[in-house]
């Protein structure tokens, strides 16, 4: 019989992963891919999306951009057995270029409904998972990458990708808002606290079959300096909050990277430079 | 001689009972009285001669062993030669030859016990004359000083202490009775020393004055010896009829270090048990915890600890032993193909109110007994932990992770024993445990960017009652009835994204007919059902398998979900024959035939068991029988499983021996080896999973044990083992989860003066295997990597070794006793490796550790 105890491991897991000394997922040193995003997100009959990725590298990377008709798995380590002979000729070359971004195009609905069946798909009518795979290469290191893209076999209901506001800092004795900016690097004194806000631009947050919205979510990178949390729900206003304690020095410029995520397969990004000062 | 009384005393070391069964003592059938030695009328001498008679199945007295003699001379300054006493000694032996008794019995079966008999030679009055049997030649007796001996801490009557009460050169002794009561008739007025002499206890003295016409009434607290503990009054064994069976009474673990004095914790401890892994649990010869079964006398329990491992649902006071298969069970037992545990609860026989109380920085229990009238007795007892309170106090207020239900636990028991008559008893036993534990997680989206709440719980509440018939209505026939009802649940969510709830209904009804059909045949012949209604409400992904690893909850899309009931049930019937044929062999064939519910499936499993008495102290043990275990229930309910999944097979044999050259010492070494089919592997298909696993585990167990002498106590056992497995033709040969090379345990326990004491316990264990991760991939989708894993456990977790210390210090009241105790966990603080935990990317790694040096104090408390 199953035992009272099977849920002891997954307890387990979340316990033991407390008080760690193992690097931060937010905190970015070397090569990382902090997002992969697909515009559109959905992908209907006929349409094509641009891909795009959120690389971080202290030195120049190469993109290898390609696609498996199914989901690879961990249970098979992720590798793809699919051979370009035996795709449906009417779907992209499964190699999608080695550019920073990609393109993904989709034939006519009856050509993509029939290579659903002869890629022995159960729900053709509703489209079929598909996934991307990227691979960012520098000299000294490798990450790769995946998203899954549902194809839709008819048009596909709304699914827009989440649009970020500014983010901005709190002077928390002013109680004002400093919108940081994306084009210049940003002047902040080191060694303090800085309260943050991001929140979704209004309008970008998808109203869902049953009346409810996305649930959107930011994660946070920084380079240098401390976040006191990694991931944050939006919630209203002032949507995400966090807040980032600046190190007390930096020559270098430090680098804010935020990325919001709907949980439908919808990611957006911003990087913010940071200049540190004397308080 | 006047006359010659024969008083048997205490039944002192019945060698073939096990603690725990009903004994029926052997009553006196035919007298024999010794002769009195003429040499020794003219210093009119009185004469104690005291034996260990050896009484066999049938009643004779098949042994006799002297102890001591001791004399009282009536004429004053008479010397007393050596050859008389040699005389008296001489002539009472040839009378304890001649005595024949009715044959114990346990369970109405004849067995073999030892007893302590006194022959009483009384001096003739005046010239030595033929003896004569003449209680009429006795003065009436005045009784003028009676009293009760007792145990000082726990009260309980002494039954054959020595009492000696001097005056000048006159002396005279007395026995203690069943109650602990002694009486002296017609002492001289004046005052009078007194010596106390009584069995695994201090000599006591004392002196008293008697006056003319006047009865003095007197009570004795004796001080335990340190060979002796408070709550134990018959440490017997049964005779061992398994290849390999071993036990830890209660007095044996109370003081083991690292286990709060609880013997089910102490099984860690012995051969065959391997290092559990975070899902806690006694993996046993490479199976996994799963796979070993624990029952409380014979009815099975789901959950035998509390979170954490810290305590067993069980109090120590109200066990007596606690026994352990390896393997090469009784056909008894089925459906585990690991080991069986099975405790044994005290026989309860309170003179009076008596209790115990125990307060550590853990928890607290209290546990009472008390007489119901002549025939029967009842127990309770309860205990509930603290450390939530401790832990919740530990943690920083702006940590990110808070206990908002640290690891609670409450458990509670009664017991009941009624003998209405000689044949029959009852016994009722109820046992109820809860367990919770919940984390609040103060930005749940760090841990899990799936999760919808920011708690994780678990908890668990388990629930037992069970009733007991046994009826021995003769020698040759005795029956074991047992029913019991049992309620399981459990609950689990983490953050909303893995939720299991499961209730667990069962019935259990066991039957064991005993037959004596020959002096050297018994047969038992019996039926082990159990019914078990499950309800299950489960949103989670599959469980991670044999072989499998898992750091992190799996993606949203792979949760599964399935809500249910379902009824299964589980039929056993079994015979079993134990034959000998000679003194020095007994041969056990047996068979089971097993109906599984879930799997539906019928299987049949004979076993066979030998045992050879090489030397008094050399026995070779053989052992080889099948083992059926069901799949697990998330293996057989879909859409997580398979419903046509079958049960598993285990064939296991193991060959030893055991050398036992003193009394408290022996030495056991144990070849194992057991093959393994119709494992559950899970498959990459619509099936799930199939019965296609095999897997084979061999190995040597090794274990020295003391009993308590010259102060010291313990044992060391090791393991040296493989556990191998293959799923499937394809796929090699790898190693078990809980395959672990070397496994040694040291446990030692050493008295000291003035009641103190000290134990020791060190482990060490090779790592377990675990399935590394070689890498990660970036996961757009869950804003996080995973893993890629590596060949199914090719890496192993570092050594574990760890040393567990314990100081005891007492103080013996006449009433009650007093305990203290500080048990340090991990004395040199060692970060054993619990598991493996891996950076965000899968490219670095470092261990989990296990709890670190943790010293707990304690008092005990008994009356």
């Amino acid at each position: 019989m199953m035992s009272l105890n099977n849920g002891a491991p997954a307890l387990c897991v979340l316990i033991c992963a407390c008080g760690s000394d193992l690097p931060n997922y937010n905190e970015v040193h070397g090569l990382r891919v902090l997002a992969v995003a697909a515009s559109p997100s959905w992908l209907g009959p006929g349409a094509e999306t641009q891909l795009e990725a959120l690389v971080v590298s202290p030195d120049p990377v190469q993109y290898r951009w390609s696609w498996c008709p199914w989901v690879t798995e961990a249970s098979g380590n992720f590798i793809c057995d699919a051979r370009p002979s035996t795709l449906p000729t009417s779907l992209p070359s499964l190699d999608l270029g080695q550019q920073a971004t990609a393109q993904f195009g989709l034939p006519t609905a009856d050509l993509l409904k029939a290579a659903c069946l002869e890629l022995g798909g159960a729900e053709c009518d509703l489209g079929f998972d598909v996934q991307i795979r990227l691979e960012v290469k520098t000299e000294t290191d490798e990450v790769v990458a995946f998203k899954t893209l549902h194809l839709w076999t008819q048009p596909p209901p709304t699914q827009n990708n989440p649009r970020l506001s500014d983010t901005a800092w709190l002077d928390t004795p002013q109680l004002q808002a400093t919108q940081l900016s994306t084009v210049t690097p940003n002047r902040l004194a080191s060694g303090l606290d800085y309260p943050l806000e991001a929140g979704a631009a209004e309008g970008a947050q998808d109203v869902l079959p049953d009346g409810s919205s996305e649930r959107l979510l930011v994660s946070w990178f920084v380079d240098g300096g401390e976040l006191k949390y990694g991931r944050t729900p939006v919630r209203g206003e002032p949507g995400a909050t966090n807040t980032w304690t600046a190190p007390a020095a930096s020559e270098a410029p430090l680098h804010l990277y935020v990325v919001l995520r709907d949980g439908r397969g919808g990611t957006t990004w911003q990087s913010y430079a940071i200049e540190l000062e004397a308080p | 001689m006047r006359y010659v009384t024969l008083i048997p005393l205490v039944l002192l070391a019945m060698t073939t009972v096990a603690l725990g069964q009903a004994l029926t003592p052997p009553v006196l059938t035919e007298a024999a009285q010794p002769e009195y030695p003429p040499a020794a009328s003219q210093a009119r001498l009185d004469a104690t001669v005291v034996f260990h008679l050896d009484i066999d199945s049938e009643g004779q007295v098949e042994g006799v062993r002297w102890v001591q003699t001791s004399t009282r001379a009536h004429v004053r300054h008479a010397v007393v030669a050596p050859e008389v006493v040699a005389q008296f000694q001489l002539n009472a032996e040839t009378a304890a030859r001649r005595l024949r008794f009715s044959p114990a019995q346990v369970d109405g079966v004849a067995v073999p016990v030892s007893l302590q008999y006194t022959f009483t030679f009384l001096a003739p009055e005046a010239a030595p004359t033929p003896p004569q049997v003449s209680p009429q030649a006795v003065p009436p007796p005045i009784i003028n000083l009676r009293g009760v001996v007792r145990a000082a801490g726990t009260r309980r009557r002494l039954s054959g202490a020595l009492v000696i009460a001097k005056q000048g050169e006159e002396a005279f002794e007395a026995t203690t009775g069943p109650q602990g009561d002694f009486r002296f008739f017609n002492l001289g007025v004046g005052e009078w020393t007194l010596l106390i002499d009584a069995s695994g206890h201090r000599t006591g003295r004392d002196k008293q004055t008697i006056v003319q016409g006047e009865l003095l009434e007197v009570s004795y607290y004796l001080q335990p010896s340190p060979e002796n503990t408070y709550d134990v009054v018959v440490q017997g064994e049964r005779v061992e009829r398994e290849v390999t069976r071993r036990t830890l009474s209660t007095q044996a673990a109370a003081t083991v270090a690292g286990t709060m004095g609880d013997p089910v914790l102490a099984l860690t401890d012995l051969p065959g048990v391997a290092q559990a892994g975070p899902g806690g649990g006694r993996p046993v010869r490479g199976s996994s915890p799963q796979d070993t079964r624990f029952y409380v006398e014979g009815v099975g329990v789901l959950i035998d600890e509390h979170v954490g491992g810290f305590r067993s649902v069980l109090p120590s006071q109200m066990v007596q032993e606690v026994e352990f298969y390896p393997g090469n069970f009784s056909v008894k037992y089925g459906r585990g193909m690991g080991g069986v545990v099975d405790v044994k609860l005290k026989e309860l026989a309170p003179d009076q109110l008596h209790g115990a109380f125990d307060v550590s920085l853990l928890d607290a229990g209290l546990y009472l007994e008390a007489p119901l009238g002549d025939k029967a007795a009842i127990a309770v007892a309860g205990r509930r932990s603290y450390i939530d309170v401790i832990l919740g106090a530990a943690i920083p207020e702006d940590s990110d992770v808070k206990l908002t239900t640290a690891p609670r636990w409450y458990d509670y028991q009664l017991l009941l024993d009624w003998r209405p008559a000689p044949a029959h008893q009852l016994r009722l036993f109820g046992l109820g445990a809860d367990d919770a534990m919940e984390l609040f997680f103060d930005n749940v989206a760090d841990v899990d960017p799936d999760a919808s709440q920011p708690t994780a719980r678990q908890a668990n509440n388990s629930q037992r009652a069970s009733l007991q018939y046994r009826f021995t209505p003769s020698r040759t026939f005795s029956n074991d009835l047992r029913i019991a009802m049992g309620r399981d649940a459990g609950q689990t969510s983490v953050f909303g994204r893995f939720t299991l709830g499961f209730r667990f209904l069962n019935l259990t009804l066991r039957d064991e007919a005993r037959l004596h059909l020959h002096k050297t045949l018994n047969v038992t012949v019996g039926v082990d059902a159990r019914l078990e209604a499950s309800k299950y409400d489960v949103h989670a992904f599959r469980p991670p398998k044999e072989g499998q690893s898992q750091d992190t909850l799996p993606p949203e899309q792979e949760s599964l979900d399935a809500a249910g009931t379902r009824t299964d049930p589980y039929v056993a019937g079994f015979v079993e024959a134990e034959w000998t044929p000679t003194q020095q062999l007994t041969v056990i064939p047996g068979v089971r035939v097993d109906y599984f519910g879930m799997g539906r499936a019928t299987t049949f499993d004979p076993r066979l068991m030998l045992r050879y008495a090489l030397h008094p102290q050399l026995t070779l043990k053989a052992g080889v029988g099948l083992v059926h275990q069901a799949p697990e229930l998330d293996e057989a309910i879909a859409p997580f499983g398979n419903p046509d999944i079958g049960p598993a097979r285990a064939l296991q044999t193991s060959v030893g021996a055991k050398w036992q050259p003193l009394d408290f010492l022996s030495g056991e070494v144990t070849l194992f080896y057991k093959h393994l089919d119709h494992l559950v592997r899970p498959v990459d298909d619509a099936d799930i999973y199939r019965n296609e696993g095999r897997g084979r585990v061999a190995g040597l167990e090794v274990f020295v044990r003391q009993q308590l002498a010259f102060g010291l106590s313990g044992w060391l056992s090791y393991t040296l083992s493989r556990s191998e497995r293959t799923d499937g033709t394809s796929v090699g040969q790898r190693l078990f989860d809980y395959d672990q090379t070397h496994i040694l345990s040291l446990v030692a326990r050493y008295e000291l003066p003035a009641n103190w004491s000290v134990g020791a316990r060190w482990r060490l264990v090779s790592g377990r295997p675990v399935t590394p991760f070689v890498g990660g991939v970036f996961q757009e989708d869950r804003d996080a990597y995973e893993g890629l894993k590596g060949a199914p456990n090719s890496e192993r977790l570092p050594m574990f070794h760890m040393l567990d210390l314990r100081v005891d210090k007492r103080w013996v009241f006449d009433q009650w006793a007093l305990s203290t105790y500080l048990s340090v966990s991990n004395t040199y603080n060692r970060a054993n490796a619990q598991d493996i935990s891996y950076s965000f990317d899968y490219r670095q790694k470092e261990v989990v550790a296990g709890l670190p040096i943790l010293p707990i104090l304690g008092v005990t408390g008994t009356f």
